[in-house]
């Protein structure tokens, strides 16, 4: 259900996923992860992250008489998550006084979360060494483009559903995606 | 997603690349996967065990505390303000008093300055022979007394 695109289904069944916003929970349960996913890869702080992700969905709750199912639940979830990080970056800026949370997540950290499995300990330490850079080239991309990068290779999101989120045109998305890609690979040593 | 859909992905955005350029796109693809089962794998462990509802009434509560922050922050701005402007206008006031007081003594001084070139100059006009032609007049008097002598002494020797 979570990978469903309400505006391409049938009539019968749009309003059906517009009348699943009614039960309330069962959209928390399945969107809260994605939703929090998003937003612990984009600010790297547990606390910041689960506080919007609580306040996103308080949001959607208040303005469920609003969805229309032009988008999937998936995708307008996503946008007001995108809208509630924007202000919180914007107001983060204005209050440049306040101290770094002590949540925020490190490369280290990230890294130590690959699940085991490899071939060989050398496998796994190549693997974590690579999170880390990714994650770390990540932090230091713009908020466009990190969104938009979060959203396609974390939330493996289609361009058009990434336009929709983030009311951008699929071009821009694409620009802002290649963008990121060069950023990343050259902050990991590669040329493109 | 598998690490061949990431490397699709990537691809996609670089169709016309080189098999060297390939391989890179493909190192990347895979540094790439990694970082994205490490984010579901971080966002697992960090799922909240709290009811939705009370998820909820937190995030209402998180709002009307941060509604009730602007407005103290407002607050504060507004009294900063006032408390800077008063000293300012104060000051603003000060000085003027102090250029306006500056300026009517200055006025006050001028007057006086010109009320005693004025006296000066009526005493110079109300005198008969003013200072400078005083020497003038000096020497026109003994002329006229040296006048009168020798008129009075021919009629006394024109007498005798």
């Amino acid at each position: 259900m979570e990978q469903t695109v309400v505006s391409e289904l049938p009539p019968l069944a749009r309003e059906q996923a517009v009348l699943d916003l009614a039960d309330f929970d069962e959209v928390v349960r399945l969107y809260r992860q994605r939703v929090f996913r998003f937003l612990l890869a984009s600010l790297r702080d547990r606390e910041t992250a689960e506080n919007l992700t609580q306040d996103c969905f308080l949001r959607a709750y208040m303005a469920r008489a609003h969805f229309r199912g032009d988008s999937s639940l998936s995708t307008w979830l996503l946008k007001i998550a995108m809208n509630l990080l924007r202000d919180h970056l914007r107001s983060k800026r204005l209050r440049f006084w306040t101290k770094t949370r002590e949540t925020a997540l490190d490369p280290i950290d990230v890294s130590d979360w690959v699940p085991d499995g490899r071939s060989s300990p050398e496998a796994e330490l190549i693997a974590r060494r690579q999170v880390g850079h990714v994650w770390q080239a990540v932090n230091q991309l713009p908020p466009k483009q990190r969104s938009v990068f979060v959203l396609r290779f974390v939330e493996e999101m289609e361009l058009k559903e990434i336009a929709e989120t983030t009311g951008m045109n699929p071009s821009t998305v694409k620009t802002h995606l290649y963008r990121a890609l060069a950023a990343v690979r050259e902050s990991m040593g590669g040329k493109l | 997603m598998t690490k061949e859909t990431t490397n699709r992905q990537v691809q996609d955005l670089y169709p016309e690349s080189d098999a060297t350029t390939k391989r890179h796109l493909e190192g990347l693809a895979n540094s790439i996967s990694h970082f994205r089962t490490a984010v579901h794998h971080a966002a697992g462990q960090q799922a909240s065990s709290l009811p939705i509802a009370r998820q909820l009434e937190r995030a209402a509560q998180r709002k009307r505390s941060a509604q009730r922050r602007i407005m103290l922050e407002w607050a504060v701005a507004m009294a900063l303000c006032i408390a800077a402007l008063v000293p300012a206008t104060s000051y603003y006031h000060t000085h003027e008093t102090r250029q306006q007081a500056q300026r009517q003594a200055q006025l006050l001084k001028q007057r006086e300055a010109d009320a005693a070139l004025l006296d000066q100059v009526a005493s110079e006009l109300s005198e008969s022979v003013p200072d400078s032609l005083q020497p003038l007049a000096d020497m026109d008097a003994d002329y006229t007394s040296n006048q009168t002598t020798v008129k009075e002494t021919e009629k006394t020797n024109g007498r005798n």
